[in-house]
């Protein structure tokens, strides 16, 4: 698999996959802070939307005038195959981790 | 509906700018919904502020830089095939070259000159470099320099104490090999009825073993006290075809030597040279004997000594330091106002950058690099302007071709390296150029920069080739920056519309500034010429305080001062004979130090005979000369002195000073017999110096001859017949005064550096005027043709067309003329203690110069178009 997903990647593109079709920058931003409860910088989520479509996990697509944000168009985001291999490669290694550490996680909670 | 509060319409506009053609309107639209959001949560001036805040993080994040990249490519340009697209930017650069052959001649031209003389220096540089990298020990080999501080002055010497290597020999171990060397070694060598000066050294036993000179035959050892090794090209000067091995040679008072080994002939990249090596021991006997003049127990004498060491393969060099240290604080310590201390120099810094007075051999200061980078950067300035002004003046003809480039999708950055890339190819071109005139002129040079042109050696090796070739590219990049940024910013929609101006002579802009600069560096060289011829003449010309005037100076060799004087005399056509161990004003620097009562002085000695201050006509202000009885006695008595002399040892006055004793060493004192008049026994940039006058016959090498003959030949080739009767080597004699001009010759070199040097940069200057009106009348002939119809003259006409140029060559000559003074003044006075400055005159006869050179270009271009045809100017399209 090419490319290593970081913490905030796989953040993205976890939310991405759950917007649909509708996941762009302002919604993005918005779910995650909402979620996660810390804030997110503009210019770090257009980045590594920048990196992820680099990486070629998602697509892009320019929406169509809108009414509000002073008519600007939205660009849509949308995962792609190897988006969602390299998502459930990612689930699947933690998973893994789980099954391993259950043991010790559960005796160190009793 | 009311209007809600915008975004900063400061920071949209920003933005937008920032980015460009890049596509972001997603993003502003996402800042606008954020901004809308937050507006219901906060008040509006920290919606504001984030909304900046939101723009440069925005701007500083990797996906703007990257939809920035994408965007500056246009969609129909192809990235993937860059090289067709070099191949047409090469194929477009030759043909626009040839189409514009005089533009392209001139620039060539230009570029050629001043990259010739950076040429020069690379291979000056690189050969400097190369200095003592065939001594096998290199890494190890050493040196100990001195630092003196006599409280008036300090010295940085490459020489050290004579004692110094004994000292570190007998006391502390474990330094390994040292070496001594003294270069005192000067004098005839004589085999068989064969003389020649030679000059070499005294080194010790190990010096062939740490030094690598190669031997090509006999024995290296330097074992026999009075066996002596010869570099070939001196043996066979010698010799001739005889095998020298074994031969006997007379040096001088030295005594006899017998020759044990020839070297082969010391590089021309030693910092050392020699044409004979004696072994050092053989030195201290002959200084015992007083055989040969030295001082081998003397701290404070460190001239003409040397100490090598070859320390041992990793020894820390920090404890030699500390150990010569030590000595330093030893031995000098209990000086009063005085103080030397010793420093290590690897051998690698020895010839490069060593800044040392007393040097061994040639030895190069680091001003080397600032001369061949500020005499590069002098001649290829100009050159450089040219080619910015000649082609940003030729835009026009080029605009089309770029606005169709970028039509079809070139952008900035192609158009840039394209121009870039056309001048290097013309600097390519030049450097062909560059090399022959290298060629032509690295003899010269040489000779101009070092007083033995042989001791150096100017190749274009393939690491220079190297060099040439990445300066040439610097030189192209350079000169092709300004039309290239020029270029690059040509708008295509005016280009195709054909309303981009050539910007001939518009109002300030670049291209005047240029020819400003230009006319100022051209105004500094015809000014330095002017200054140095006339500063040359005066110095010539200046009475130096003695007459110089039909005195020969005959070198006495062998010969017996008496019986020279006894064989001149029977000759009518002379007048006077005198005796002198140095030719005044020429060599006359033999300097010692006079030690009384904790006070030293140094001062100039010279051992002339009775009748020298009558035959060079010196005034004598008291006192008496010396006797005749006394000159020819083996037992000096007086000495005369001049009056620099007594007002430095403090006499209250001149008649007091007469019958003082002088102590010169333990064995000799002498009194003051007479006091003369003060003038120059030395070349001019220094000012007058305590001299003393002895008089030993011993020391007798020139006798000066007056001759009042109007048959000046017909007396020499007398007194030849007569030196034929007394000596079998050849005679040598000269004119006081031809000598004197010798003398003088650091000015005619000046002049000629500078004058081949102004050559070039006016020579270019005015290349680029040259195109440059060329280009203007070009453009202007249809207005001059209107001009003429409507009845103009064609004074008129010319006067018009030329005044611009004019208004540009008074301003550059108005810059340079506070600058040049200054610098010329500084100049001079370090040349010449007794100038009076520069005048006036020289900068007017300058700028008469430049302004009819400048006129004399301009003229013949405008005058030719002022005085054309009007209905052929006017039928031109």
């Amino acid at each position: 698999m090419k490319g290593y997903l970081g913490e905030f990647e796989e953040l993205v593109l976890l939310t991405i996959a759950a917007f649909g079709d509708e996941a762009y920058g302002v919604a993005i931003k918005e779910d995650i802070e909402k979620r996660t409860n810390r804030s997110i910088s503009i210019g770090a989520l257009h980045s590594t939307l920048t990196r992820l479509e680099e990486k070629k996990f998602i697509s892009s697509w320019l929406g169509g005038a809108t009414n509000e944000r002073g008519g600007r168009k939205k660009r849509f985001f949308n995962l792609t195959a190897e988006g969602k291999t390299a998502l459930s490669k990612s689930k699947e290694l933690r998973d893994e981790l789980w099954d391993l550490s259950q043991v010790s996680i559960k005796t160190a909670n009793d | 509906m009311t209007r809600s509060p915008q975004p900063p319409k400061l920071a949209v506009r920003f933005f937008k700018w920032y980015c460009k053609d890049a596509m972001v309107e997603d993003m502003l639209g996402d800042l606008d919904e954020i901004f809308d959001n937050n507006r219901s949560k906060m008040p509006v001036w920290k919606a504001t502020l984030k909304y900046w805040l939101q723009i440069f993080d925005l701007i500083t994040s990797y996906s703007l830089r990257k939809r920035k990249n994408d965007s500056s490519f246009h969609v129909m340009s192809n990235t993937q095939n860059s090289a067709a697209m070099f191949k047409n930017y090469l194929k477009v650069a030759l043909r626009s070259l040839g189409k514009q052959k005089l533009f392209t001649a001139v620039n060539i031209l230009g570029l050629s000159a001043g990259m010739s003389i950076g040429i020069l220096f690379i291979t000056l540089i690189s050969f400097v470099k190369t200095y003592d990298n065939f001594h096998e020990n290199k890494e190890n080999i050493y040196r100990i320099i001195t630092n003196t501080d006599d409280k008036i002055k300090t010295k940085r010497l490459a020489s050290s104490p004579a004692p110094l290597a004994r000292l570190i020999k007998d006391d502390h171990s474990g330094f390994g090999d040292i070496v001594q060397i003294n270069n005192s070694l000067h004098t005839e060598a004589q085999s068989g009825n064969k003389q020649l000066p030679v000059s070499g050294l005294f080194v010790d036993n190990n010096f062939l073993d740490v030094f690598s000179f190669e031997l090509s035959a006999g024995d290296k050892s330097l074992k026999d006290p009075y066996g002596i090794l010869l570099t070939q090209s001196f043996a066979t000067k010698l010799f001739s075809d005889k095998d020298p091995l074994g031969e006997i040679i007379e040096l001088g008072d030295m005594g006899e030597f017998t020759v044990r080994g020839i070297l082969k002939d010391v590089p021309k990249n030693s910092h050392m040279w020699f044409e004979a090596l004696v072994p050092y021991s053989t030195f201290e006997k002959l200084a015992k004997n007083e055989q040969i003049q030295a001082n081998l127990n003397e701290w404070k004498d460190f001239r003409g000594n040397y100490t090598y060491l070859l320390l041992p393969e990793n020894k820390n060099t920090d404890d030699l330091s500390s150990t010569l240290n030590q000595i330093a604080a030893d031995k000098y310590s209990d000086i009063d106002l005085f103080d030397a201390s010793f420093k290590i120099q690897t051998l690698a810094d020895v010839a490069l950058g060593s800044d040392t007075s007393d040097e061994l051999g040639t030895s190069w200061g680091t001003e080397i690099y600032l001369m061949g980078l500020s005499l590069t950067l002098l001649i290829l300035l100009p050159a450089c302007f040219n080619y910015a002004n000649i082609s940003t003046a030729r835009a026009l003809s080029r605009a089309k071709e770029i606005g169709m480039r970028k039509v079809v999708g070139g952008v900035r950055k192609q158009i840039f390296l394209q121009f870039i890339l056309e001048t290097v190819i013309i600097s390519l071109i030049s450097l062909i150029g560059a090399y022959l005139i290298f060629t032509l002129i690295r003899s010269e040079f040489q000779s101009m920069l070092v007083a033995g042109a042989n001791s150096m050696d100017f190749q274009i090796t393939p690491i220079n080739l190297f060099y040439a070739i990445v300066f040439a590219i610097a030189t192209g990049v350079l000169a092709g920056l300004f039309p290239a940024i020029h270029f690059a910013g040509i708008k295509p929609i005016a280009a195709l519309r054909k309303t981009a101006k050539s910007q001939v002579m518009g109002k300030v802009n670049m291209q005047k500034t240029l020819l400003v600069i230009q006319f100022a560096l051209s105004f500094g060289f015809i000014m330095g010429i002017v200054v140095f011829i006339d500063q040359y003449r005066t110095a010539v010309n200046y009475d130096l305080g003695f007459n110089e005037e039909n005195i020969l100076d005959i070198k006495l060799h062998d010969v017996d001062p008496e019986i020279m004087r006894a064989s001149l005399d029977k000759l009518a056509s002379i007048e006077e004979v005198s005796m002198s161990s140095n030719v005044l004003g020429v060599n006359s620097n033999d300097r010692i130090w006079l030690h009384d009562k904790g006070d030293s002085i140094q001062v100039t000695q010279m051992f002339v005979d009775h009748n020298y201050i009558k035959n060079l006509d010196l005034n004598l202000i008291a006192g008496k000369s010396f006797e005749e009885s006394e000159s020819f006695s083996k037992n000096e008595q007086f000495t005369i002195v001049n009056e620099e002399f007594t007002k430095l040892k403090g006499f209250e006055s001149i008649e007091a000073a007469i019958g003082q004793p002088v102590r010169i060493n333990d064995t000799t004192q002498l009194r003051i017999a007479g006091i003369m008049d003060n003038f120059h026994f030395q070349n001019l940039s220094r000012k007058i110096q305590p001299l003393m006058f002895r008089n030993n016959p011993d020391h007798f090498t020139y006798a000066n001859v007056k001759v009042v003959s109007d048959d000046i030949a017909g007396t020499i080739i007398n007194i030849e017949e007569e030196w034929k009767k007394l000596s079998p080597i050849k005679f040598e004699a000269k004119f006081f005064s031809d000598e004197i001009d010798e003398a003088f010759d650091i000015y005619t070199n000046v002049v000629k550096i500078f004058f081949f040097l102004g050559f070039l940069a006016i020579t270019i200057s005015c290349l680029g005027l040259l195109s440059m009106v060329v280009f203007s009348t070009q453009n202007r002939t249809k207005e001059v043709g209107i001009r003429k119809v409507m009845g103009a003259p064609v004074f008129n006409v010319t006067y018009l067309l030329t005044k611009d140029f004019l208004k540009l060559m008074m301003l550059g000559s108005v810059i340079s003329i506070p600058i040049s003074y200054m610098l010329f003044t500084l100049l001079i006075s370090q040349q010449n203690a007794y100038s009076t400055g520069i005048g006036i005159l020289p900068v007017i006869i300058s700028l008469v110069i430049l302004l009819t050179l400048g006129l004399i270009t301009v003229i013949s271009q405008t005058w030719k178009v002022a005085s054309s045809n009007p209905t052929d100017t006017l039928r031109y399209e």
